[in-house]
């Protein structure tokens, strides 16, 4: 008993079960088989016709009892009941919790071990695999990302498109589920103003959209001054720093003005959680098949 | 009613108060189950609370079982314990005015705490959520409700307590306790406080008190309410003395210990868990034994079950309680818990025995008292019985509903697919849901209806009239002691 200083109390709680529930059974049989003092002098009356019949308890209802009570000392002879006493099967719920994974990788664990080996074409070609897989995700990531894996606006993104922020390898997809990311994208309020932020979202959305950016945009001063180092030249983005492309009009937080403004005002830290000891090797094996198919 | 006998010499009882409570708990039952079904209509459409907090699933959940089990369940408890223990002991209320104090005292927690709860402000604890400030006046008025109860035993004419009284008793003292350890906590503003207990500890101690408000409120109580209101409306002596003893004895041993089944397979100690299955095995056999004891009580008068209304709620209302109380102890068996916890099936347990059970005794129990305490016939004896078949069909769909539910859930949980991977995820599951929860709202709305048709009647019973007064009759029988 790993919760008590000593096993002093372990003592105390055995004597107190087993002799309390002894004078439980000794105070039922004794009432159950004894002379029937009611029947002498006239029968109490409490109120109008309210009083005490003196009927015997029913014989079945004492085999009942019986029953249950030796039912009970055989389970804390069995079980760990009796205080620090562990029982004859020294049952523990660790045990317990042993034993079954112990059955299920009898059971299951060859097909397990296949999967976390297989290429992702093979598992992608099992549609019960997949099947399966896509409850993995549904389990897992779709509180989230949705359960079709299509996210949701402006909080989690899409994982069906083409766009990968932090990277569409494999391996990087990978890295993603197993360690997590966290996006750091500061707020430039500060620094840009009011005026300053407006311009830059202006000048950002037109990349987005693919329009023709003229060179004395002020906002393309700006971005030129505070933006490259993460999203690139270009706007490509950078994988490493998880920074998405700005150019490919796929929009993480909204596409609207506003939107965009608020980004670069007050910045972004999406956060995305590590899996690696929430999952299997199979299950991320079985993830990596089911996000990277061919739809 | 026994104008025949009265002893002259003697006040009246003190029976005003015990109508008070008896409206007042009518009241609660309407509201409460009014918020029930309210919540059993959101868990079909989420967005019945319209983006409003106090209207949302987390709150609304809360009043509802506090308004049911402290509002209705408690109002009731006390009425009929005042109306009973004068009644069992030939002797007016100890400090009447204190009585007085305790129903418009509850009334007022209740009021305040269920708007506390719809403002957000909970302990987080299970049919403990209210605040500190309401903890505090909670304890002072049970501890008023056990002065006026057993001061009122202390003066009886009648040596040999009634069965009855063991329970109210029971009732009193254990709440008492249970409340005030498990609220034991350091305020840290007027609305916001920290228990003194934590983790594993506190889990252990909170289904102590979880389960023993259960044991001795929703039980205990009401077995109480069982054992005067059951005989006297049959008109026929309790059928055994001794299985009531035994039943007494037996049961509020076993149902201290057995608190732990409600955290099976958890972080507490095995021995706990243990003595837990074993404790919940024995209680099946004091509350048959006070099965047995009412339906045999029953058993000479069948006949009365034809015309009697009242009777008939209380008999059903046994069979309901032997349910559940057969239920429970194979829920506590762990190797059944590992498919019931977590799922509906608890929910369909606790509603077989607080619809079935709890509201169909106190049902029962209002139809008798309340024509006896204005003096005069019910107002529809058609409208009760109607009542009945509502209130029967409503448990009955509620119950079938919940085991469906909870037990296609407690299988889906488990089942595993040929990879090793659980077959169903928790939105596949979710969403094959709302046939039952319909279904289970249709049976809240039955329900419902039932107690508002009893609301009109007894109100129209009542309308007009004043409580009568009674006097004690003179003692009879051997244990007389004036
Ligand atoms: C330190 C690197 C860094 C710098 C500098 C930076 N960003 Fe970002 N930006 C990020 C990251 C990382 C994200 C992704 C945030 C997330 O996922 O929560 C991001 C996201 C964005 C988005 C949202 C894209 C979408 O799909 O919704 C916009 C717009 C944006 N940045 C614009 C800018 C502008 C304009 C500047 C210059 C003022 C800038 N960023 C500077 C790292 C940076
Ligand atoms: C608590 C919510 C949450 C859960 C659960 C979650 N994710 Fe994410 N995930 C996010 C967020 C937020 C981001 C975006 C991070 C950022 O802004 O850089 C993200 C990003 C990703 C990305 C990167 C997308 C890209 O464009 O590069 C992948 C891949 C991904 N998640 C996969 C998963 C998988 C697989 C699971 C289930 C094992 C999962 N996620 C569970 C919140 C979550
Ligand atoms: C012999 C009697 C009974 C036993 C052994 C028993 C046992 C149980 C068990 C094992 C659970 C499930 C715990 C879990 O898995 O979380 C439970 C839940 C519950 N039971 Fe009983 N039960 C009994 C009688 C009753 C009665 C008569 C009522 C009256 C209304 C009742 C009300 C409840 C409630 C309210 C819960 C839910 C607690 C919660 O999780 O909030 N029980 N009971
Ligand atoms: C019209 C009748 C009623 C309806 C429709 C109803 C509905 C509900 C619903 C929807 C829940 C929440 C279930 C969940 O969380 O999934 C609930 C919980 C509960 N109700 Fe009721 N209820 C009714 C009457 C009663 C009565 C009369 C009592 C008590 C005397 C009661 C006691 C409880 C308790 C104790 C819980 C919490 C159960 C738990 O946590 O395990 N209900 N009820």
């Amino acid at each position: 008993m790993a919760d008590m200083p000593t096993d002093f109390w372990g003592g105390w709680i055995a004597v107190i079960t087993v002799v309390s529930l002894a004078a439980l059974c000794w105070f039922v049989f004794s009432i159950y088989f004894a002379a029937n003092g009611q029947d002498e002098g006239e029968a109490q009356v409490w109120d109008e016709t309210l009083g005490e019949g003196s009927n015997p308890a029913p014989m079945w209802w004492f085999w009942l009892i019986l029953s249950l009570m030796v039912f009970s000392v055989i389970y804390l002879i069995l079980y760990p009941g009796l205080g620090s006493y562990s029982g004859v099967l020294k049952w523990s719920q660790g045990g317990r919790l042993d034993e079954s994974f112990a059955s299920y990788r009898e059971q299951f664990g060859e097909v397990r071990q296949s999967i976390a080996k297989a290429t992702l074409e093979s598992l992608q070609e099992d549609p019960a695999i997949m099947a399966s897989a896509r409850r993995v995700f549904d389990r897992k990531c779709g509180i989230c990302h949705g359960s079709d894996a299509r996210g949701q606006a402006s909080r989690f993104p899409d994982l069906m498109d083409e766009a990968w922020q932090w990277g569409g390898d494999v391996a990087q997809i990978e890295k993603t589920i197993r360690s997590g990311r966290q996006a750091v994208m500061v707020g430039w309020q500060a620094v840009l103003g009011d005026d300053g932020v407006k311009q830059l979202a202006r000048y950002v959305r037109e990349l987005g959209q693919g329009g023709q950016t003229k060179d004395d945009d002020p906002g393309k001063t700006s971005y030129q001054q505070f933006c490259v180092a993460c999203h690139g030249v270009t706007g490509e983005g950078n994988i490493m720093l998880g920074a998405p492309s700005l150019v490919d009009d796929v929009w993480l937080y909204g596409d609207s003005a506003e939107d965009i403004e608020q980004t670069i005002a007050l910045g972004r830290n999406g956060f995305m959680p590590a899996f690696n000891d929430r999952l299997d090797d199979t299950q991320v094996r079985m993830l990596l098949a089911w996000l990277t198919r061919i739809q | 009613m026994s104008a025949k006998n009265e002893n002259p010499k003697s006040e009246f009882y003190h029976d005003r108060v015990v109508t008070a409570l008896v409206m007042l708990a009518i009241v609660w039952a309407v509201l409460g189950m009014a918020a029930g079904v309210y919540v059993a209509a959101e868990l079909v459409w989420p967005t019945l609370d319209f983006g409003e907090p106090w209207l949302s699933f987390g709150r609304l959940r809360t009043v509802h079982t506090n308004v049911v089990i402290f509002g209705f369940g408690v109002s009731a408890l006390m009425g009929t314990a005042f109306y009973s223990v004068q009644r069992t002991c030939h002797v007016p209320l100890f400090l009447p005015r204190l009585a007085w104090f305790v129903c418009i005292a509850w009334q007022i927690i209740l009021l305040l705490g269920g708007l506390s709860l719809l403002a957000g402000i909970t302990s987080g604890k299970e049919y403990a959520e209210l605040e500190w400030p309401f903890d505090i006046a909670i304890a002072l008025v049970w501890v008023c409700f056990g002065i006026i109860f057993f001061g009122t035993i202390a003066q009886r004419k009648i040596k040999p307590i009634y069965v009855s009284n063991w329970f109210y008793g029971g009732l009193i003292i254990v709440i008492t306790m249970i409340h005030v350890v498990n609220s034991l906590a350091m305020p840290a503003t007027l609305f916001k406080s920290y228990s003194l207990f934590a983790g594993a500890q506190d889990a252990i101690l909170q289904w102590w008190y979880g389960h023993n408000a259960v044991g001795f409120l929703l039980t205990g109580g009401f077995l109480g309410m069982m054992y005067y209101f059951l005989p006297k409306q049959a008109e026929r002596p309790i059928w055994s003395y001794r299985l009531s003893i035994i039943a007494f004895w037996a049961f509020t041993y076993s149902y201290i210990w057995a608190g732990p089944h409600h955290l099976h397979y958890s972080a507490i100690p095995e021995w706990v868990q243990s003595l837990a299955v074993v404790m919940s095995l024995i209680l099946l056999a004091p509350s048959w034994a006070t099965m047995i004891n009412g339906i045999m009580t029953v058993s000479g008068a069948w006949q009365k079950l034809r015309t009697d209304p009242a009777l008939k709620f209380i008999v059903l209302s046994l069979a309901f309680y032997g349910l559940a109380t057969f239920e429970g102890p194979m829920m506590a068996i762990k190797s059944v818990n590992v498919v019931s916890h977590f799922t509906d099936w608890t929910i369909g347990h606790v509603h077989s025995g607080a619809l079935g059970w709890n509201a169909l005794i106190t049902f029962g129990t209002f139809y008798f008292l309340v024509p006896r305490l204005v003096g005069r016939e019910l107002y529809s004896v058609r409208l009760a019985n109607i009542h009945f078949w509502l209130a029967l069909a409503g448990t009955m769909l509620y119950v079938l509903a919940m085991w469906g539910a909870g037990v296609s859930q407690g299988l889906l949980w488990l089942s595993l697919d040929e990879f090793g991977e659980l077959r169903y995820s928790f939105r596949d599951i979710m969403a094959s849901m709302p046939p039952y929860y319909l279904l289970r709202l249709v049976a809240g709305l039955i329900f419902l209806s039932g107690a508002i048709l009893m609301t009109f009647n007894l109100f129209k019973t009542i309308s007009g009239a004043r409580t009568i007064q009674v006097r004690p009759p003179a003692v009879r029988g051997a244990g007389a002691s004036v």
